[in-house]
């Protein structure tokens, strides 16, 4: 899971695909696959019940499960139900957008999303990061803010205060408006001010969060308990960490057939660290090699 | 100049006030309703007010 890149994403998108994207759909895209179900993995009180999900890293991203939300075969349904409703093809192909970039992004902790679902039930995980959802809110927050998440949220972050063009007002008036029928809409009866907000929101949202984790887990609290265990938050940046977190695998799930140390799909190779980087070498040295070849049949 | 100013002051205090109660952290709604309160809602009432 990710913490800040889903909100951060959509504005990265906007500014290099410009009117070519609705950004609110994209939006919803970012945040469709957690939107209705994130609740139920933490848990929440109803007149002194807890309700939550049995086994949370299941319901999140297995089967049985909500994990299809994060399959790409879901945003397809859905852009085909949202083409349907609003007959706009920007506003379906935007939302894929956002719900892929979702699926994919959340491939970087350690269980990983079930892609291809329905065709297959195997979860495919770089495994960066713990995860680490089944210990609650707080720990969960403070593995991920100790860990490579951090740093991979970073760089959205980064990357969108890059991007901080998209959010000037002459920019939403030239592209955004033009892109995203929503804002047209809204534009009618909402003064401009507000939309710049509502526009503006998820950036301001990514970034204060993303501040206020990593200042709260390191500079104020240092570690959280959870079922009476308590969990110190030590920085530890290596593959797959935090380490001090019982990181739930994509083995422990799904009946633990599927995505293991045997497993011998490509994803599964890549997940470990040094086959990803000598990978990461071959592909580099053959695109090069390709770039060459191109250039000198054009000359 | 005056928004941006707008704009960071509500980010300082959403990030304070998240620190403070993660609570606030957990949706998109919240942010989004705490920033157009603060950057919309506010400036408009100070404005009622003035008149």
């Amino acid at each position: 899971m990710s913490w800040a890149a889903h909100d951060l994403e959509p504005y990265v998108f906007q500014k290099h695909l410009g009117r070519k994207i609705a950004f609110m759909p994209l939006l919803a895209g970012s945040y469709a696959p957690d939107l209705f179900t994130k609740w139920f993995v933490y848990g929440v009180g109803v007149f002194g019940f807890e309700v939550k999900a049995e086994n949370p890293a299941r319901f999140h991203r297995g089967w049985p499960g909500v994990g299809f939300t994060h399959s790409l075969v879901f945003g397809v349904l859905l852009s085909l139900l949202i083409y349907a409703i609003w007959r706009k093809p920007i506003i379906a192909y935007s939302f894929l957008i956002g719900q892929w970039a979702h699926a994919l992004t959340d491939m970087g902790d350690t269980v990983g999303t079930m892609l291809f679902f329905p065709f297959t039930t195997h979860l495919f995980s770089i495994g960066a990061w713990a995860y680490a959802g089944e210990l609650g809110r707080q720990v969960d927050a403070g593995a991920y803010f100790s860990g490579l998440g951090f740093v991979w949220d970073g760089v959205w972050v980064v990357w969108a205060c890059l991007s901080w063009r998209v959010l000037t007002r002459e920019y939403y008036r030239r592209e955004v408006l033009a892109g995203d029928p929503f804002f047209r809409w809204a534009g009618k009866t909402l003064s401009e001010p507000l939309l710049l907000a509502i526009y503006r929101a998820a950036f301001f949202y990514g970034i204060c969060r993303w501040i206020a984790w990593i200042v709260w887990a390191h500079v104020i609290v240092g570690g959280a308990s959870f079922n009476g265990k308590h969990y110190k938050f030590k920085l530890d940046l290596s593959w797959g960490g935090p380490h001090w977190a019982h990181a739930l695998h994509a083995s422990d799930l799904n009946n633990g057939s599927l995505l293991g140390a045997g497993c011998q799909c490509p994803c599964c190779r890549a997940a470990r660290p040094k086959l990803f980087m000598y990978g990461f070498v071959v592909v580099a040295v053959r695109a090069k090699r390709l770039r060459q070849r191109l250039a000198s049949r054009r000359e | 100049m005056r928004t941006f100013a707008l704009y960071l002051a509500a980010g300082i205090s959403y990030t304070a006030l998240g620190i403070y109660n993660q609570n606030y952290l957990y949706s998109f709604f919240e942010g989004l309703a705490f920033l157009c309160g603060f950057v919309v809602g506010i400036p408009w009432v100070i404005k009622r007010l003035w008149r």
